[in-house]
């Protein structure tokens, strides 16, 4: 049965595809393919490697295209392997290793100051606001891949916590709680890092 | 009001009620908390309003050639799995027809022993062949002695 929210010729894409017609593919990946850009982009950070990974993605998606059961969307499914390569992609990069603010170094933690403190005296409200943008930005970095991921989905891609849930296959309840701790987490290494300037 | 319970319900994300603003006017730590959250907001929303790069022309037609050459490496190892699979079965059931003509061989040789059918009145040639060996070819035994004959010298 096909789930809420697919029109009749996505659904019948994806059976042709999963009948093996590569062309099929064509108009789902056109549709998809901005969405799962921002979410590689805004998890991953790295604008030179964004079209390898979506490809990557795509390329998975097709293969795994039979094991698709309509119960979720397409969308959702599709972002669901896409959320997991990128977590593939942050544990090789281990960039999970060194975390937040409070738990850097010295030197991680004058890098990190480094940035925004070029634009400290001006007072204005545009350069405090890319100031606290340009701080965000690099602890979202050096966050650990989970709540780097689930701060991506609710924060940037303004996802509800049932998609979240959809997407990372947990319930509403354990989104709530990871959400929540991965706010306190981040907004404590800001206040931290704004103090120690 | 706990400054604990504000701080939860602002990460929460929740509607706040009105006891937590009126906390907020009586309680300087944890206005400067709401401030700093709100500064992160601001920076998150910056952040998300960063353009995300856009695929480039060719994106999908790149990706359905890549697609095709994927399977078509596949199509590749799934035919060298089943020719290898014809010939292992081929050679297994040659094996087996080996291992059962080795077993049945030794049975349509020569007789070693006489069957329950040579004892049986109702075939006289085995009834014959056991009382006058000369026929069966028991002479040749060195074994057998004549027996004298009666009135004999």
């Amino acid at each position: 049965m096909a789930s809420a929210g697919q029109d009749d010729s996505e659904v019948e894409w994806i059976r042709r595809v999963q009948r093996g017609d590569r062309e099929a593919y064509g108009p789902l990946v056109d549709r998809y393919q901005r969405r799962i850009f921002a979410v590689v982009y805004r998890v991953l950070r790295r604008r030179e490697d964004v079209e390898e990974i979506a490809q990557e993605i795509f390329l998975k998606a097709y293969l795994a295209a039979g094991t698709y059961n309509f119960e979720s969307s397409f969308g959702t499914w599709l972002m669901r392997i896409a959320v997991n390569h990128c977590y593939d992609h942050l544990r090789r990069r281990r960039s999970s290793k060194v975390t937040y603010f409070s738990e850097m170094s010295e030197v991680g933690e004058r890098a990190v100051l480094a940035g925004s403190e070029s634009r400290e005296t001006s007072g204005d409200r545009l350069e405090q606001q890319l100031e606290s943008q340009d701080l965000v930005e690099k602890l979202l970095e050096r966050a650990p891949a989970e709540d780097r991921v689930i701060l991506t989905l609710k924060e940037l891609e303004d996802m509800s916590v049932k998609e979240i849930a959809e997407v990372l296959k947990l319930n509403a309840g354990t989104v709530k709680v990871r959400l929540h701790r991965a706010r306190k987490r981040m907004l404590e290494d800001y206040r931290r890092s704004r103090r120690g300037r | 009001m706990r400054c604990g319970k504000v701080r939860e319900g602002l990460l929460e994300g929740e509607p706040w009620p009105t006891e937590f603003a009126r906390h907020l006017e009586t309680c300087p730590a944890c206005a400067s908390y709401v401030r700093d959250w709100q500064q992160l907001q601001t920076g998150l929303r910056g952040v998300a309003a960063d353009p995300v790069p856009e695929p480039t022309i060719g994106f999908t037609a790149r990706l359905l050639r890549r697609l095709q050459e994927a399977t078509a490496d596949e199509r590749a190892l799934e035919v060298f799995l089943e020719r290898a699979g014809r010939r292992f079965v081929s050679v297994a059931l040659l094996a087996a027809l080996l291992l059962v003509l080795a077993v049945l061989m030794p049975q349509s040789g020569p007789v070693y022993s006489l069957s329950a059918a040579d004892g049986d009145p109702s075939r006289p040639e085995a009834v014959a062949a056991r009382n006058y060996p000369v026929f069966s070819g028991q002479l040749l035994d060195s074994s057998f002695e004549f027996a004298p004959e009666a009135g004999g010298r």
